[in-house]
């Protein structure tokens, strides 16, 4: 009686509590001190008694009513549902990293990029656009983080060339 | 164990065929339903028909409960609904769902403010429990009043009385057991149980 007493008061542990609650089911005895465990902490706390006679009619009622057998639900089947949940989310984030990268390479779905199977034209202009940048990115390497002579950089001059070979 | 697990497993059991495990679930819980209910139906009797009926609707209902809350908090609800039906039912005005807040169901305390919701006969058996538990409680070694008087009253953990009584764990589980069986001693009598008669 003492483990009933214990775990009304939630201080079984898991495997404990389960094998007290699997025994109070197989005897009225025990039910009936869980009963009167109750009553006394209902009294103890200013409501005494009100439950006796809802436990007497209750019982008979419940007697009365058809046993209940739902099916039960298998660890496994919540595991297998748990993985699915976490493999879906997976597959949806890698989904929109890719979608991410595909949209800013050049050439992405966005349609801005050249193709590659663009006209001379298009060619052309990609070539002119290049060498601006190229020109653009000589003039400004000194303010790039990326010399690995650092704190010297300001103090090295670039030298490129130009088409028509004079040096700048 | 914590309470929402203990219940948990009394509703598999339930859920499986062992009614006494439903049992066991009405009787930690009929009263605190019984009080909540109290509040919008006037009449004991009609309150003790009331949540008689909630428990045999929660009952026929338990395939349905799926442990994604409280079992209390679904109890609650069945209980609400029964009482609006039932008030409808007898031309009454049903409470509006402000009255009836479902998050009151897991924080509900018994107080004052409620009403007794004890039949005349019912009402009398009260205080002889009442003075019966009372009587006792005082007549009980010191040590053993502290301890359930911590539990019971104040709501405190095993590890919390063991620190304020400065005792090993194990020795307060024993006392609250001690001072329970002690009083239960007193009070099968007066309920007309004894260890081997059902009630």
């Amino acid at each position: 009686m003492e483990r009933i007493s214990a775990l009304m008061d939630g201080e079984l542990e898991g495997g404990d509590a389960a094998a007290e609650i699997k025994r109070l089911g197989t005897s009225n005895d025990h039910v009936q001190t869980w009963a009167m465990y109750h009553l006394i902490g209902d009294a103890l706390r200013g409501d005494p008694g009100g439950g006796v006679a809802t436990s007497l009619a209750m019982r008979e009622r419940l007697a009365a009513e058809p046993t209940i057998l739902a099916p039960r639900r298998s660890p496994l089947v919540r595991k297998a549902r748990l993985y699915a949940l976490s493999a879906a989310a997976s597959v949806a984030g890698v989904a929109v990293v890719g979608w991410l990268a595909y949209m800013n390479q050049p050439g992405g779905f966005d349609g801005t990029g050249p193709s590659m199977a663009g006209g001379g034209a298009q060619s052309a202009a990609l070539a002119l656009d290049e060498s601006m940048v190229r020109e653009y990115l000589l003039a400004h390497q000194q303010h790039s983080p990326s010399s690995s002579v650092q704190g010297v950089a300001t103090y090295i001059r670039t030298v490129g060339m130009r088409e028509g070979g004079t040096a700048r | 164990m914590g309470d929402r697990e203990i219940d948990q497993q009394l509703v598999e059991r339930a859920q499986r065929g062992d009614k006494r495990a439903f049992e066991m679930l009405v009787v930690k819980y009929q009263r605190k339903l019984g009080r909540l209910l109290s509040r919008f139906i006037r009449d004991a009797g009609e309150v003790e028909d009331v949540t008689q009926e909630a428990f045999i609707k929660a009952y026929r209902a338990l395939p349905s409960f799926r442990g994604e809350s409280a079992f209390y908090t679904w109890l609650y609800r069945i209980g609400i609904n029964t009482a609006k039906n039932y008030l409808v039912a007898m031309g009454r005005r049903a409470p509006t769902t402000t009255e009836f807040d479902s998050e009151e169901a897991e924080n509900f305390d018994d107080g004052d403010q409620l009403r007794d919701v004890n039949t005349p006969e019912a009402e009398l058996m009260s205080k002889q429990i009442a003075t019966t538990v009372n009587e006792t409680m005082q007549a009980l070694p010191e040590e053993l009043r502290t301890a359930i008087t911590l539990r019971e009253i104040e709501g405190l953990s095993y590890e919390d009385i063991a620190t304020i009584m400065n005792c090993p764990i194990g020795t307060v589980r024993s006392r609250i057991f001690r001072a329970r069986e002690t009083i239960a001693e007193r009070l099968r009598p007066l309920l007309g149980t004894s260890k081997d008669k059902r009630w």
